[in-house]
């Protein structure tokens, strides 16, 4: 099962290359100071782009996740938990430079906004994901059951939404929206955001494609053990 | 089905040492939590609905754990799983024991919180008394699926919890905003639409569970 | 200004990327080694002991 190197591996990284270094330069060079917030609103173009992979990637974990429930095929096992993965890591960095921007901002790291507390119960779903598969007695058992808890979570998101939604709007002492997402009125802070997007979520793919080989790699190696111990047992 | 239900009541009827446990439990974590909250203060009360509702769910967490780790223990298990029933079927038997330990603990922990917390006794009975059955049955749901599961792993008692209570959110939030604003006077109207996200939440995962118990529990 | 927390924020996700990168170069390097070791274990085997017909 040896990865072919197509196209893709060639044109992907040189288009994560361009796009970053396009999402820098907007960043940092020719996209203006916001009005109200100053240098320190920058933060949100990257903090933004954060999530279109998390969400993208929690999507895919739970689409896979069916599929391998029902075709018990081990690349949709792969993919998933490729997925859960880089899902986790850009989860922790949405937070991350959440946090880091809430700061200055609003005066304190941490609110219990309704985007930031299904973020939070989001990172935890995909924690006890990963935390499940490498805990599990037998391997195939932990895909298996994995992917329980995969299907589970997505089906479960728009409860989770609405919950955490409704929880904040009856209690409306803390609530603090997010400025600045449709505030966006400078065409130039709208590209910026366009190829922040467009740069991490390139990565994402990127990744994901190098961290899914990986996992046909273990596989293999699974194979060849189980090779070796036979051959010694003949 | 009625024979698994049966059989597993009785189980717990003769030995009541889960029930024993839950309440032991239940009544533990009530008081520990209202220690963790100052008596005097006046705006104690506003705690109260998480108080009973942290102390129901960890209790219950272990006692679900428990419950099917018996099963495994001895064995149980592979029997019943070479029987010629319905995977899915199992999976409701065990979940509707699950839901009724833990509606019997309820039945024993709820006054007792009622005693603490100084409420009104027949008004806050009579408005926890429709709350409580369709939280459980969600927390059965998912704990009875998820129980499985865990004992598969090397951190039995860890995972259950872990596995749960992320995804269990909705329902716990659905659980205290429906008391709190039941206790503070709010009519059954007020908080249809929790109940109606708390309702959706256990047909979903009686629904997943059904489906899935097979995947999960197999040997 | 702040500009601290801007260079923070970059920061944190480069240096988050950068080191999920590493670690799964690293697991690739040594899954690709184990993948040669096992593969001449077993050929070591297999010569040393020749299926039964």
């Amino acid at each position: 099962m040896t990865p072919r190197t197509s196209t893709a591996d060639r044109i992907v990284p040189g288009a994560v290359g361009l796009s970053m270094v396009a999402a820098l330069y907007l960043v940092f060079i020719a996209v203006p100071n916001d009005a109200v917030q100053g240098p320190v609103q920058r933060i949100f173009y990257v903090h933004l782009a954060m999530w279109l992979p998390t969400f993208a990637a929690f999507g895919i974990v739970g689409i896979t996740s069916l599929l391998f429930l029902w075709k018990r095929e081990r690349r949709w096992d792969h993919i998933a938990t490729a997925s859960a993965e880089l899902g986790l890591l850009f989860c922790t960095l949405g937070l991350a430079t959440g946090c880091i921007w809430a700061k200055p901002i609003w005066g304190t790291w941490w609110t219990w906004d309704p985007r930031l507390t299904l973020t939070l119960v989001l990172w935890m779903i995909y924690a006890a994901y990963l935390l499940l598969r490498s805990l599990a007695t037998d391997p195939n058992q932990g895909a298996v059951m994995a992917a329980i808890l995969g299907v589970s979570g997505v089906v479960n998101l728009y409860l989770v939404n609405r919950a955490v939604y409704w929880w904040r709007g009856i209690h409306p002492a803390v609530v603090v929206t997010k400025e600045g997402e449709s505030g966006l009125t400078d065409p130039m802070m709208r590209l910026t955001l366009m190829v922040c997007l467009l740069a991490f979520f390139l990565l994402f793919l990127w990744l994901l494609r190098l961290r899914v080989r990986t996992a046909h790699l273990e596989d293999h190696v699974e194979e060849l053990r189980a090779e070796v111990l036979e051959a010694a047992g003949a | 089905m009625i024979a698994l239900l049966w059989k597993d009541l009785v189980i717990e009827l003769r030995t009541k040492e889960t029930l024993a446990s839950l309440f032991l439990l239940g009544t533990l974590l009530l008081i520990v939590l209202s220690f963790a909250f100052d008596p005097t203060h006046p705006m104690r009360e506003q705690s109260a609905p998480g108080v009973l509702w942290v102390a129901i769910i960890f209790a219950g967490t272990s006692a679900i754990n428990r419950s099917l780790l018996r099963e495994r223990e001895n064995d149980c298990f592979a029997g019943l799983l070479l029987a010629p029933i319905d995977r899915g079927t199992i999976y409701l038997a065990k979940t509707v024991v699950n839901l009724i330990l833990l509606l019997v603990a309820e039945a024993f922990l709820i006054p007792l919180f009622i005693f603490f917390f100084n409420l009104p006794f027949l008004a806050t009975v009579a408005r926890l008394a429709l709350v409580a059955p369709v939280i459980t049955l969600g927390f059965a749901a998912i704990g009875t699926l998820f129980a499985a599961i865990s004992l598969r792993t090397r951190a039995r008692e860890i995972m259950l919890p872990l596995l749960m209570l992320p995804l269990a959110t909705p329902l716990f939030l659905a659980a205290v905003e429906i008391t709190r604003d039941l206790m503070n006077g709010a009519s059954y109207a007020d908080v249809s639409h929790w109940f109606k996200l708390a309702c959706t939440f256990d047909v979903v995962f009686l629904v997943v569970g059904w489906l899935t118990f097979e995947y999960a529990a197999a040997e | 200004m702040h500009l601290s927390y801007l260079f923070a924020a970059f920061l944190v996700v480069w240096l988050g990327v950068l080191l999920y990168v590493v670690s799964l170069s690293r697991r690739h390097r040594d899954l690709e080694n184990d993948v040669e070791d096992l593969r001449a274990l077993v050929e070591q085997r297999r010569s040393r002991n020749p299926p039964q017909p």
